[in-house]
């Protein structure tokens, strides 16, 4: 039973690294960009959220969450001009300019944080946090559970995007190949911006799920980020569904070596997993060899 | 000849040094050596290979654990330290081989996962390491056999003098055998094989020389600060840091990384003059500094200072045409 | 007197596609042979099966008496099994003969002797002029002869040529053929895969026809070249070369 709860616990952690690392995954897949500040998005998505949530809440047990679509909608928007103003910039001059460039970014903005809002813990309080769903003799945590459930909503959604709208197709084909897809009468650079804003928006959405429950404080990014980059990375790099799968997969290892080893070992373990999974099958455990997205 | 300026500028750097009054000030200049130090070892992967590494910090706090565990059990720094960079540099040789055939974000991603690794390690065997506490170097007189001096100037000499020799290496490493086949490497792995290269024994030297580099600074480190903390010394915040100082100083140059370091400090001491030492103002000017100069030169600081200097002497010249 | 590469019975396949069919020839020291073919024959994965990069499904390679089974590309280069490539493969951050000195410091050479040895052997091959230049200047002709200048600095037993000669003039094409006819007087051996016949002709003292990954004739140039199955395997293809033969 502790096995079972420990897992299901996992689970729903994982939720949130999935839609993290949908948004992570999409941007390499599409751009070959590894977004090092996609976990300082999702702090700005938090804290965005929590003003939101000061201003006044909806009656009722989710009355938190009427925040969600803002809050994914502005950080939509920071993405789009995330894109034009720095990406866009930063893409003539080579992969390794972007990588660094976010790496800057991502510590910029943690900085801007602590000197706009003060290095402290924020939670705003609320019904969700610290509620829980009794089944079956497992403890459900509302607030994880919630996230969980529009985790796995937005990845469907998502699928369906990539696999039957025109923009889907467009990124699929940016994702194989540039040259061809430009060929083919497709405007790269307008498919980055949209991906990136998906990305962000989607990362941003993250945050407003997590601050009914999870404190908000200017360096809460980095263990997401890590988490995040892990799982696409198992999941296959670019793989954006299987990114869903490798969150979950993220949540529950965490879980499961939490209840077994203390705190260090279980973080050296996944590493560790990590690390095999890297070396030895380098496109990740959900892809079928040379997919793309 | 280079060696020789090298020489001669730490030279003046070291009695300048030594003259400065002010403690503070001789501290600040000392951790910006420390920073130049690691970064320019960095630069000898990271730099002439075109493999970033978020992994650095490791061989920092391999070589400063091992040299502190050994002095705690009778043993002088000065032999313990060498035998903390053969730590470090095993460890190089084992992570070398294991990520050969690793590329951009993949390879990065491995080495950020090392340094994790080793730091979980250091923090779960808190007997033996101390744990998250780390372990503190107290000594109330000089004893130089084991690294322990009570005057700072000392460890800005020993900093100093472990910058100038880490530069001269690189700058013969350039002109060197081995400099041509990572040259050779770094254009093309398929043309250096055909070309009878040893790729892969060429690729894990250089991980193991800068990590060997990167390893000497680590122990000189903790005895300067007198305290092994793990989750810097292990960090990805130190690893982001060396990486990022040798970036923006430009990591084409030899002196490229020397500048990033004082290019921080510089940020890192103005911001803390104006702002006060907490609240996240030197981290954010930091970061945004990044930004913007990758933006704008990507190939840092320093060709935007050749780049300058070019369009001054193109107007002197036009002006006196 | 043995040869110095033997092939024997080399057949290579990628999944279905057969690649090589039971391969046999010899190159002998001081022999230039030429390999012509239709393109898609199984020319550069033969010369990939030489190299190493390809290890073959049957038969072997035996080059100076000893079997080379899996060794390394790099490994065989340092035995004096060298290659240049179809597309160059220039060294981008070094001027053309610091690029050309990797091959002599290999071979173990110092910096000094490599240097003036590369100067050498850019001279020979017409290049003098841009050994200071970045290879970012040079026209592609030009990368190539860089590709084979560096090999040479080896001090090869045999160099694999694929396709050198395009793009070159024909005062740079006759410095070329002048160079690999002196060398092989000193003992280098070449096999040069080609479509200019008539290099082919003023090169090569046997000829072997690769096409759909077998031999269909091999022997002397002028015979070879006549032999209705030859014409047979080009007219089939594409706008034949042998018609300037």
């Amino acid at each position: 039973m502790i096995l079972l709860q420990s897992i299901v616990n996992g689970l729903l952690i994982g939720g949130v690294y999935a839609l993290v690392a949908m948004g992570l995954n999409l941007m390499f897949g599409v751009m070959k960009l590894v977004n090092f500040a996609h976990g300082e998005f999702l702090m700005a998505g938090m804290y965005v959220a929590v003003w939101l949530a000061s201003l006044g809440m909806l009656p009722g047990l989710f009355g938190i969450y009427w925040v969600a679509i803002p809050t994914m909608f502005v950080m939509a928007a920071v993405g789009f001009a995330f894109y034009l103003l720095l990406l866009d910039r930063a893409a003539r001059f080579g992969e390794s300019p972007q990588i660094l460039l976010t790496i800057g970014l991502s510590i910029g903005a943690q900085g801007l944080a602590q000197v706009l809002r003060g290095s402290g813990f924020r939670l705003q309080p609320n019904p969700v946090n610290g509620a829980a769903i009794h089944l079956g003799g497992l403890n459900l945590q509302l607030g994880p559970t919630v996230a969980f459930t529009v985790a796995l909503i937005v990845s469907m959604l998502m699928a369906l995007l990539l696999r039957m709208t025109r923009f889907g197709k467009s990124a699929r084909a940016v994702a194989e190949s540039v040259e061809t897809a430009e060929m083919l009468g497709i405007d790269a650079r307008r498919v980055y911006i949209v991906t990136t804003s998906i990305a962000i928006g989607l990362v941003g959405l993250a945050g407003a799920l997590l601050i009914p429950y999870h404190y908000t404080f200017p360096n809460v990014g980095q263990n997401f980020v890590v988490v995040a980059f892990l799982a696409i990375v198992i999941a296959g790099l670019g793989n954006v569904v299987g990114a869903v799968f490798g969150g979950l997969l993220m949540g529950v290892m965490q879980s499961l070596t939490a209840s077994y080893f203390d705190l260090d070992l279980s973080t050296a373990a996944i590493y560790v997993v990590f690390l095999a999974v890297l070396l030895l099958r380098p496109q990740g455990l959900f892809t079928r060899g040379r997919r793309t997205l | 000849m280079r060696l020789a300026i090298i020489g001669v500028v730490w030279t003046i750097a070291a009695i300048a040094g030594v003259a400065i009054e002010s403690d503070y000030l001789v501290s600040v200049a000392t951790t910006m050596v420390f920073l130049g130090l690691w970064a320019q070892s960095w630069n000898v992967l990271s730099g002439l290979t075109g493999n970033i590494s978020l992994g650095h910090s490791v061989f920092v706090a391999v070589a400063a654990y091992v040299t502190i565990i050994l002095q705690q059990r009778g043993l002088s720094p000065l032999i313990g330290g060498i035998l903390g960079v053969a730590a470090a540099v095993v460890l190089a040789a084992i992570i070398g081989a294991a990520t050969l055939r690793l590329r951009g974000p993949y390879f990065t991603l491995a080495t950020l996962s090392a340094a994790a690794v080793v730091l979980s390690l250091i923090l779960h065997y808190s007997d033996l390491t101390g744990g998250p506490s780390g372990i503190a170097i107290t000594f109330a007189h000089d004893a130089p056999l084991e690294l322990e001096f009570t005057n700072v100037r000392a460890y800005y000499l020993i900093a100093t003098a472990l910058l100038a020799a880490v530069t001269m290496v690189i700058s013969l490493l350039r002109r060197s055998r081995l400099g041509f086949y990572i040259a050779a490497i770094k254009s093309s792995e398929e043309v250096a094989a055909a070309a009878g290269i040893r790729v892969a024994l060429v690729k894990v030297t250089v991980f193991c020389l800068s990590a060997a580099l990167t390893a000497l600074g680590g122990v000189a480190y903790v005895f300067y600060i007198g305290f092994a903390d793990p989750n810097f010394l292990s960090g990805l915040t130190l690893s982001v840091q060396i990486a990022l100082t040798a970036v923006v100083g430009g990591t084409g140059y030899l002196v490229g990384p020397i500048v990033g370091a004082m290019f921080y400090e510089a940020i890192d001491a103005a911001a803390n003059a104006a702002f006060g030492a907490a609240g996240g103002w030197d981290v954010m000017i930091l970061g945004f500094s990044v930004v913007a100069i990758v933006l704008s030169e990507p190939r840092g600081l320093c060709e935007m200072a050749v780049r300058l200097v070019r369009a001054i002497a193109g107007r002197m010249q036009s002006a006196v045409a | 007197m043995s040869a110095l590469l033997e092939l024997k019975d080399i057949s290579k396949s990628f999944g279905a596609v057969r690649s090589l069919a039971h391969v046999s020839f010899a190159i002998a020291e001081h022999g230039i042979v030429g390999l012509i073919g239709p393109n898609g024959a199984g020319k550069s994965t033969l010369i990939n099966v030489l190299t190493g990069v390809y290890a073959p499904d049957a038969g072997s390679v035996h080059f100076a008496g000893r079997e080379l089974a899996s060794l390394p590309t790099a490994q065989r280069a340092r035995l004096g099994l060298v290659r240049t490539f179809q597309r160059p493969t220039p060294i981008l951050d070094m001027s053309c003969v610091e690029g050309v000195m990797v091959g002599g410091l290999v071979r173990g050479l110092s910096i000094a002797q490599a240097g003036r040895e590369a100067l050498d052997t850019l001279a020979l091959l017409g290049l003098r002029d841009a050994a200071d230049q970045s290879p970012r200047k040079l026209p592609t002709g030009h990368l190539k002869l860089l590709d084979f200048a560096r090999v040479l600095m080896l001090a090869p037993r045999l160099v694999l040529l694929d396709e050198l000669m395009a793009g070159l003039s024909a005062g740079e094409l006759a410095q070329v053929l002048a160079a690999i006819e002196k060398l092989a007087e000193q003992g280098v051996a070449f096999l040069v895969v080609e479509h200019l016949m008539d290099v082919i002709k003023r090169l090569a003292r046997h000829l072997v026809v690769l096409d759909a990954g077998a031999i269909v004739a091999a022997g002397e140039p002028n015979e070879v070249i006549s032999d209705p199955r030859v014409i047979e395997a080009y007219l089939g293809k594409e706008e034949s070369d042998l018609a300037h033969a």
